[in-house]
């Protein structure tokens, strides 16, 4: 089920009464179990049975870990293959499958593999991810494992970011499914704002670029200036997607009285690439960092270590979003940043680089790599990159001009929402916060919200951009 | 009990309010006011109102799109007004049986004829997709037996709000455009629309990717939903069967005609064989008439997956006249309905090796169906001369001692009994083709193209100027024009009008591939398509005998020259498939084809001749010529010429010959050459 379907407020409206009508939690957490599935499994229920095992066997592991210490690596272990191998075959099966015929047919060796039919389970890569949390977890004995696989099952299948995040830890999702909840009024109020803000970043932001990126990136030869406005409204695409989202998921889940971490803070705002990452997908940048990064060494090594972790980091992340090589260009041209400007960095005393003054042109700076980025991000095909790059800047017939413009003017329209929030935001919401004025004006932008929810929600809507991943 | 604050109340009212009054407006009925249904459908209801067609085209977009109404009364020899279209957005059957019950039956109109034009899952398909206003103003009422078949899928039937809520994010695209595009690049919307469409046109997008990141907003998941739904045959054949009836009883005749669709699409939306069957038989059964050209496969002619081009529709439209005089649609008695040609189409097997026949060798063939009378004409060679006919069955023989193509008339056919054609000569005989009805029995050879780039030019005239003088007398149509513009000036070219924009356009040549420049002293002048010096009201261009010129500065006529491109090569950026290249009066030039991968039997040239005057082809490979003809008929578009001997894929040093003689004045534009069977 998508957010954005019409199907989902109604479900969502009939969970929200039977769990505060519920009351104990033991039957609050079996309704989330319950919904959950048919939340997962509204299109495609054989999916269920991979969220499940993937569910059992780390439940499994992690008892056996304490039970039986001297052997807890060997858990681990199972714990890490029975996830890596279902992320394996399923996300990355046929794409090793076509990098074994390339290869030997570059050496000219006759084997061919076929492909195999294998259809990719939505949300794959993020539950597999967070319940490998929960096994890391408790391997470093940070965790203790659970006897209450209901519990556990509604931790590891949580509706709201079960497809598409953000990636929870057991540490921060778990003890909150075993508390008691209170009606609160204030955090559902702040849940709805949320929820809504994020439809309509997906519905009236995300969807309205996405008509015109993507026919500019379905194209055979577009011009540069065509290729790089697109690149733009995949930026302002991929934020308003995302970041919507993950709003509505934890604007959801805040109205059910769960706390589901942040995991997008003005990214573009960063000044440099380490806060990039501090700020964009924070949920799975920071299990990226502690479960990846830090294991392979990371800052506490020299430089030679340090560069190693950051590019098998990065790298691993890149292919984490999808079998193609060129996810693995985006992990290493963002290690290759990382790594630049802890080198650059250097030079540049910290005073400067900490600067107020310094901050609109960092900022832009980054922005502008970033935006460089997206469009290694949201090509198929490296040759296609090279093919991009290769084209000059200033030509262009006039109709590839006219659509260069259309696609900027209309990036830069549907940006408008989003400064507009980010004021709103940063600047009127603290000062009105705690007046009689807030609730009215609150509930009316709930109001126009929905409106326009309701105005640009299509009835086929397109997916979230990282449901395939 | 503890007071309600205002802040709370207001939190509920203004909130309530808001969605309320939004609410109101949404789901207000839609107004049946003709004055408020789009341009489009009021010109239908306008040329309906005053005027009693001959033949009403009732179809979808597709129907909009692929066919010129102009040319099609033309063709069919009627007036202009005599020939009408009722089209609304993705009509499906179900809208299509509506469209013709409310907006021609219950209207008064009796034309002689009503064709149906789909493609052929449109035909069975139970969607009514309400396009806002302009389906449901055809559509509405709805036809009992539609109206309880929506009874039970009820959210088919048009809603205000849903219908509001489209009509919404059309006007949010058209009003981005409008604000960038017209707004500050000063385009009109109709000049947005028209380039955007040609950008973004199906051909010049990229076909190597099947992945979800590039297909299209929304296109993949509807393409899936479709492609997941079964036909509801039995419904729709019905719908189909009632209206025949309906038709047939009135003394209209039905005509159905499958439209073909590009093949990314076609794969998605085919119908089985028995479902084809299936619509045929119904159509039988009323008199009614059906054309089957879902099969028609050039896919240089479509804008977008679906609809065709500028190109397109000038290639189909005569088609289309063609099929209709073919069958007799406005005569007396019109030919009824029979099997589709691919549904007819035998299965066939060599005794000895595939596509040679050694003397007494045979062909199996192995007709699915029971038919009293098939002719196949299939194309043969032979490896030493020979003028009588291969087969015993055939009757007629076209070609030269070498290569000739025979009619084979088969009678009274048994289904699945096999069907022998045995080689009756002594020599050895190579079967380039066999057709049934234009239709391959045999499975095509490859076809190999020619290097359209790089000729090797034997003759050429050198280039000539000639003069451009300032204009004596003004036509009235440019008179009209000088109010709006200013600072036009108005030159007389004396030589070479038949180049002119005006000519290229008519004749679907990208302005950009003009083999004609402006100099002025030894600059060239940016000569822009007319419609863009208008436009921006500045700039040159060639109008028939007018040089048009908007500048503010005085012409110096005596330094302006008109000649001829040195370049005769032209490519645009903007489609591949508009690149071509000229030959001028004068010119010899050949090229060499790509690596024969058979024997090969015709010749294929894709483009147009400009004026009129003789022009040559020869194909040949050293001394061993395979055609050397002169045509004294201009080419439209293309055309196809049987070869006088075979060229056996042993040759691979084949070069093709294009010449224009001196005292021609025809010039020819050539998009492509290949050899094929």
């Amino acid at each position: 089920m998508n957010f954005v379907q019409f199907e989902f407020p109604i479900f969502f409206g009939l969970i929200f009464i039977l769990f505060w009508t519920l009351k104990r939690r033991a039957w609050q957490n079996m309704l989330l179990v319950v919904c959950s599935a048919v939340f997962y499994g509204w299109v495609h229920p054989w999916f269920l049975l991979l969220l499940y095992g993937s569910a059992i066997l780390d439940f499994n592991m992690g008892k056996r870990m304490v039970e039986d210490a001297d052997n807890k690596k060997r858990y681990l272990w199972i714990s890490m293959l029975g996830n890596v191998g279902m992320l394996g075959y399923f996300k990355y099966c046929n794409f090793f499958i076509d990098n074994f015929n390339a290869i030997f047919a570059t050496l000219g060796l006759g084997a061919s593999l076929q492909n195999l039919s294998i259809f990719l389970p939505v949300g794959i890569s993020f539950y597999t991810f967070q319940t490998m949390s929960y096994t890391i977890d408790i391997y470093k004995g940070e965790l203790k494992p659970r006897n209450n696989f209901i519990d556990y099952l509604a931790f590891i299948s949580f509706f709201p970011q079960l497809v598409a995040g953000p990636v929870e830890r057991a540490a921060t999702l778990l003890p909150q499914m075993e508390t008691d909840k209170v009606f609160n009024w204030k955090q559902f109020c702040s849940g709805m704002q949320l929820a809504l803000w994020g439809a309509f970043k997906k519905v009236w932001i995300a969807d309205t670029v996405a008509m015109y990126v993507d026919r500019i990136f379905l194209l055979e030869a577009p011009s540069s200036a065509m290729i790089w406005a697109a690149t733009l409204g995949f930026t302002v695409q991929i934020l308003a997607d995302f970041s919507g989202y993950t709003d509505i998921a934890r604007g959801t889940a805040r109205m059910l009285g769960f706390e589901l971490m942040l995991n997008f803070d003005h990214p573009y705002l960063a000044r440099n690439p380490s806060e990039f990452w501090r700020r964009w997908h924070i949920s799975f940048s920071t299990w990226i960092r502690d479960y990846l990064y830090i294991p392979l060494g990371g800052s506490r090594g020299g430089e030679g270590t340090r560069l190693k972790a950051s590019y098998g980091a990065m790298l691993i992340s890149g292919l984490w979003h999808g079998a193609s090589w060129t996810f693995v260009l985006w992990g290493a041209y963002h290690a290759t940043l990382l790594a630049g400007y802890k080198y650059i960095g250097k030079w540049i005393p910290r005073e400067i680089r900490k600067a107020n003054w310094m901050a609109p042109f960092s900022v832009s700076l980054m922005f502008v790599f970033t935006v460089a980025g997206w469009m290694i991000f949201r090509e198929t095909s490296i040759g296609r990159i090279g093919y991009y790059l290769s084209l000059s800047p200033l030509e262009g017939t006039p109709e590839q001009w006219l659509a260069a413009s259309l696609m900027l003017g209309i990036t830069l329209l549907s940006a408008i929402p989003l400064i507009i929030a980010l004021i709103i935001e940063k600047f009127l919401v603290p000062k009105i916060e705690n007046k009689p004025l807030f609730l009215p004006l609150q509930t009316t932008s709930w109001a126009i919200l929905l409106c326009g929810i309701l105005l640009m929600q299509r009835d086929i809507s397109q997916d979230f951009i990282y449901f395939q991943f | 009990m503890k007071s309600v604050s205002p802040s709370v109340i207001a939190s509920v009212l203004i909130p309530i309010g808001i969605l309320g009054v939004f609410w109101t407006i949404l789901n207000q009925p839609i107004t049946q006011d003709p004055t408020t249904f789009p341009k489009e459908i009021q010109e239908i209801d306008q040329q309906l109102a005053n005027t009693q067609p001959d033949l009403i085209l009732v179809g979808s977009s597709l129907i909009h799109k692929d066919i010129d109404l102009q040319v099609l009364a033309t063709e069919l020899e009627l007036p202009a007004d005599k020939v009408q279209k009722i089209w609304s957005g993705m009509a499906t059957m179900p809208t299509m049986s509506m469209m013709i019950e409310n907006r021609i039956l219950k209207t008064g109109l009796h034309p002689k004829v009503v064709a149906v034009l789909a493609p052929p899952s449109w035909l069975l398909e139970t969607n009514v997709l309400q396009d806002a206003n302009f389906a449901l103003h055809q559509t509405s009422p709805l036809q009992p037996l539609l109206a309880t078949v929506l009874g039970k899928e009820s959210k088919m039937v048009p809603v205000p709000w849903k219908q509001r809520k489209t009509s919404f994010q059309s006007a949010y695209q058209e009003w981005n455009q409008y604000l960038f595009g017209t707004q500050i690049l000063g385009r009109s919307s109709t000049e947005i629309s028209t380039q955007l469409e040609d950008l973004f046109s199906f051909e010049h997008q990229r076909k190597e990717v099947n992945g979800i990141q590039l297909i299209q907003h929304n296109i993949r998941e509807t393409e899936e939903h479709r492609k997941q739904k079964t036909p509801q045959t039995t419904f729709d054949i019905r719908l189909l069967n009632d209206l025949a009836d309906t038709l047939n009883s009135k003394g209209i005749h039905l005509i159905v005609v499958t439209l073909p669709v590009s093949d990314s699409v076609k794969k998605n939306y085919a119908i089985s064989d028995e479902q084809l069957s299936e619509i045929v038989m119904t159509l039988q059964q009323h008199n009614a008439s059906f054309i089957d050209l879902s099969d028609w496969t050039d896919q240089a002619v479509y804008g977008d997956t679906k609809h065709m081009n500028a190109r397109g529709r000038k290639i189909f439209t005569p088609l289309l006249a063609n099929k209709f005089k073919e069958i007799r649609i406005l005569e007396d008695a019109p030919l009824v309905a029979s099997v589709p040609t691919k549904l007819l189409l035998p299965t066939i097997a060599w005794s000895g090796k595939p596509n040679a026949l050694l003397p007494s060798e045979h062909i199996q063939l192995l007709f699915p169906t029971t038919e009293s009378n098939v002719e196949l004409v299939t194309c043969l060679s032979s490896n030493k001369p020979y003028s009588g006919t291969v087969f015993t069955a055939s009757s007629k023989r076209v070609g030269t001692d070498s290569l000739w193509c025979e009619t084979i008339s088969l009678q009274e056919i048994e289904a699945n009994t096999p069907i022998q054609l045995s080689n009756t000569t002594q020599n050895q005989i190579y079967v380039h083709s066999m057709r049934l009805n234009e239709i391959n029995v045999m499975a095509p050879s490859k076809k190999i193209l020619a290097a359209m780039k790089e000729w090797t030019v034997l003759s050429k005239e050198p280039a000539k100027m000639y003069p451009i003088k300032k204009a004596t007398t003004w036509p009235k149509w440019l008179q009209n024009k000088t109010s709006a513009h200013p600072e036009l000036q108005l030159g007389e070219v004396t030589r070479y009008k038949g180049l002119s924009d005006v000519v290229l356009i008519k004749s679907t040549i990208a302005p950009d591939c003009r083999p004609i420049e402006v100099l002025e002293s030894d600059t060239t002048l940016p000569i822009d398509a007319c419609p863009t010096v208008w436009k921006s009201n500045s700039g040159y261009c060639s109008s028939k005998k007018n040089f048009i010129a908007i500048q503010s500065t005085p012409i110096r006529w005596d330094s302006l020259q008109i000649s001829l491109k040195e370049d005769r090569y032209c490519t645009t950026s903007k489609n591949k498939r508009d690149s071509g290249r000229w030959f001028y009066p004068g010119d010899v030039a050949t090229t060499t084809f790509n690596w024969p991968k058979a024997s090969y039997s015709k010749i294929h040239l894709e483009g147009v001749s400009i004026g009129k005057g003789a022009w040559q082809v020869k194909l040949f490979d050293g001394d061993v010529v395979f055609l050397e003809e002169t045509f004294t008929d201009p080419l439209e578009l293309e055309h196809t010429i049987q070869l006088h001997s075979p060229m056996l894929k042993k040759y691979n040093k084949v070069q093709v010959q294009i010449s224009i003689p001196t005292n021609s004045n025809g010039y020819l534009f050539l998009r492509k050459i290949e050899v094929r069977n």
